[in-house]
């Protein structure tokens, strides 16, 4: 293995292992790996939140307890939660616009999309300042200090006031950080996820916050309160961690031939007259499914999509909120086959892209190969 | 400007809008069907306050629970009310509509429902937006690619853009003709015959790719399969009016010219453009003389004319023969009169009391305007009994022949 050669890694593994390569460099034990820690990390950047689940030990117990010696055993990658930092600038943004609209009576008006566009960049600058400006406020327990912005509306410029206090501005973002379980919800979402995974939130030792978005102190007071875990938060890396845990396992790869085997966060099916079909499971690399054709034709539909795993061959009812489509393809067979001819759909990952590759095998005869559309 | 953040073109940008929210909504949809009607409201007010956002999941739910909507007809009122209030005022909604619910939405039943959930939608910028959106996509080929069978949608489409909606029928068309059995021939015709409603020069094209691309796998002969599908021609005929006409008849007689049948005889042709003419004329009697003018000079597609007004009752209604009276003595006059000929003495031999004064008189004085070809008419009935029939016909060998394949 080359140092230079390219490898890719999740964001949240990338950062938890910088985060523990900090913690066993300085020596702070904060992470007891000869407990076998299961440690959650939780990445939450401007867009999105990654979730994963991981359990630590070392590989040999009895080697020195250097990076190179921990074991990191995904149990778990979550999916789809497109949450983040631009949220909660949105969230304050409509809190701004509603200020707006109470002070100044007179821009009730129909605006054209370009202005709508205009308007509501400036809104969002704005909100993302305020977002900033409020948590160090609420870090050093600083009284809200009184603030206007302006805000230019076909070219008249419209005074808002700013003043936000805590209570106000957990109003606002209730719908992010409160009790109540909502689709953009970023503690709600740990349940959720620990849940789907068969695991309780005192299972878990760790959860480990990373990502820009991470820094607000509010976002990690409510996962404290809500879960009663050891946070692990570090300042220091909330923005590097992942570009230095990337590093960190490059070097690792080529120094201890080192990989961490990570699942994928879907699970893919294909759609059959009567149910949703499993072709491949997060934590395969590949598969074969039978099938039979349905019709006497000379082409197949084939509809792909991509959802959460279940444990069957075959989505239970319970999967298939979670089924996202991916791709249809109407693949010619060459001739006609009668119906009930045996199908088979192979499919594998492709070396180290992630991106899997299927394969359709119809009475023996491939007759298409395809990869995945994402 | 109270309109500022709700879900715009970034967010529509594709099938899932915001996943998280897209899953939330399946959730509840799915959740719907199973719970009392305190809960039902709760998931209605749920999935209102989503607004715009809600629309992909919605979309999404109709491909992946649709079994479970198409049982529960107050879930798929409400989701149709929701659908037209998130789209009543958002253009960005209506065009994920258009592309997602509709041109790349590969399902047939969740298209068809989400197609008459638009068309009955009441919105006065609704049509602006489609319009917008057909200029826009090319929608044609994102349904060539994912969606043929869109014809619920056609008259819709075509109202704004029937440029491209003649290129999908065209090739739907063609496509089912290729299928070659009796259910994809309706199919087949009954593109041919929005095409051919439309009053459009395009036809001609149309026309003519129809019947050289028609053909009856006689693959495994059955009589009686075969004579379906000649029934299906008759069955179905074509709308054929003062402004088509000349079009289809060129399309009809290019047909025949190249046939290489010696005769040039095309039986599909015959059953269709027979059928096609009894039923326009019986809508429309003042295509008679049009058509009639238009083929003088036809060669081959006036043995069918006559063959086609001759049906019974027809020709009683015209007063007098005044459009089929020819006296020049040129090749194409010779042919006509033969054809006419032909055909009153087959008549005359069958029928006789469906022949009108009028047709004794024209005849009588045609009769010595072209004797020749009168001698030649007399032969051919009596050789009637020899004739071999026409391509894709069932020929002397018993086997269904020719047709099926076009020329490049």
């Amino acid at each position: 293995m080359k140092f230079d050669e390219n490898v890719l890694i999740s964001e949240p593994l990338a950062a938890l292992l910088s985060y523990i390569s900090y913690d066993i460099l300085n020596s702070y034990n904060r992470v007891n790996i000869d407990a076998r820690p299961l440690i959650l990390v939780y990445d939450i950047g401007g867009g999105t939140l990654d979730l994963t689940l991981v359990r630590l030990g070392w590989i040999n117990i009895n080697n020195e307890k250097n990076l190179g010696n921990v074991e990191f055993k995904i149990e778990a990658v979550g999916r789809y939660n497109q949450v983040g930092g631009e949220d909660f600038d949105e969230r304050i943004a409509e809190w701004l616009l509603d200020r707006l609209l109470e002070q100044h009576k007179d821009l009730d008006i129909e605006l054209s999309w370009q202005e709508r566009v205009q308007v509501r960049h400036q809104l969002l600058m704005i909100a993302e300042r305020r977002k900033i400006l409020f948590n160090e406020e609420y870090i050093n327990d600083d009284d809200p200090e009184s603030r206007t912005e302006n805000v230019f509306v076909r070219g008249k410029e419209y005074q808002i006031d700013l003043t936000l206090c805590k209570k106000d501005m957990l109003k606002v973002l209730e719908p992010l950080l409160g009790q109540h379980d909502g689709p953009k919800n970023c503690v709600s979402c740990i349940d959720k996820f620990l849940s789907k995974n068969s695991r309780l939130k005192d299972q878990v030792d760790h959860i480990l916050c990373v990502g820009g978005m991470s820094r607000f102190l509010m976002l990690r007071e409510a996962i404290n309160h809500t879960y009663n875990s050891n946070i692990l938060f570090s300042d220091k890396l909330a923005d590097v961690a992942v570009a230095q845990g990337a590093a960190i396992y490059s070097y690792m790869k080529g120094r201890f031939s080192h990989t961490i085997q990570e699942p994928r966060a879907d699970a893919y099916y294909v759609k059959t007259v009567d149910d949703f079909t499993k072709i491949m499971g997060c934590s395969e690399d590949s598969r074969t499914t039978d099938f039979s054709t349905v019709y006497d034709s000379n082409y197949i539909d084939l509809f792909i999509f991509a959802g959460e795993d279940c444990k069957g061959d075959v989505a239970d009812s319970s999967i298939y909120p979670s089924l996202m489509f991916q791709e249809a393809t109407k693949i010619p067979l060459g001739s006609n086959y009668p119906k009930n001819t045996p199908m088979k759909i192979t499919i594998s990952n492709t070396g180290d892209n992630k991106m899997p590759s299927y394969e359709i095998i119809v009475d023996g005869k491939t007759v298409h190969f395809s990869e995945m559309e994402v | 400007m109270r309109k500022l953040f709700q879900a715009d073109n970034n967010f529509f940008s594709d099938l899932s809008g915001d996943p998280n929210i897209a899953i939330r909504v399946q959730e509840l949809i799915q959740e719907y069907s199973t719970v009392e009607a305190q809960r039902k409201q709760g998931i209605k007010e749920s999935i209102k306050k989503l607004e715009g956002r809600a629309l992909p999941g919605i979309i999404q739910s109709t491909y992946t629970l649709w079994k479970r909507m198409i049982a529960d007809q107050s879930l798929r009122d409400f989701l149709k009310t929701t659908i037209n209030t998130i789209c009543e005022h958002n253009d960005s909604a209506r065009h994920f509509l258009m592309r997602h619910g509709i041109a790349k939405n590969p399902f047939v039943e969740s298209r068809t429902w989400l197609i008459s959930v638009l068309c009955e939608m009441k919105d006065a910028n609704k049509d602006n937006a489609i319009e917008q959106y057909l200029s826009r996509d090319k929608l044609d080929a994102i349904v060539m690619k994912t969606s043929p069978e869109l014809r619920e949608f056609l008259p819709l489409w075509a109202k704004y853009d029937y440029d491209s909606t003649y290129v999908i029928c065209h090739e739907l068309m063609i496509a089912y003709l290729n299928k070659k059995t009796v259910t994809d021939l309706k199919e087949a015709l009954v593109f041919l015959s929005y095409m051919t409603s439309r009053s459009n020069n395009k036809i001609e094209n149309a026309v003519y790719d129809f019947f050289i691309n028609i053909g009856w796998d006689n693959d495994g002969y059955k009589a009686i399969a075969y004579r379906n599908f000649m029934d299906t021609l008759e069955q179905y005929p074509q709308k054929i009016t003062c402004e088509n006409s000349s079009y289809y008849i060129d399309a009809l007689e290019k047909v025949l010219t190249e046939s290489s049948h010696p005769k040039k005889r095309n039986n599909y042709i015959e059953k269709c453009f027979v059928s096609s003419i009894r039923s326009s004329l019986d809508n429309n009697s003042n295509l008679l003389p049009i058509i009639d003018k238009y083929l003088r000079n036809k060669s081959y597609l006036v043995t069918y004319w006559f063959q086609a007004i001759w049906s019974d009752g027809n020709l009683k209604k015209y007063n007098n023969g005044e459009y089929f009276l020819r006296n020049d003595n040129d090749n194409v006059s010779l042919n006509y009169a033969r054809e006419l000929f032909k055909q009153y003495l087959l008549q005359k031999k069958w029928k006789p009391q469906s022949i009108p004064t009028w047709m004794n008189e024209l005849v009588s004085n045609m009769i010595s305007e072209y004797p020749t070809a009168y001698s030649e008419a007399e032969c051919d009935i009596q050789s009637i009994g020899n004739r071999t029939t026409g391509y894709g016909a069932q020929g002397e060998s018993g086997r269904a022949t020719g047709g099926g394949i076009r020329k490049k």
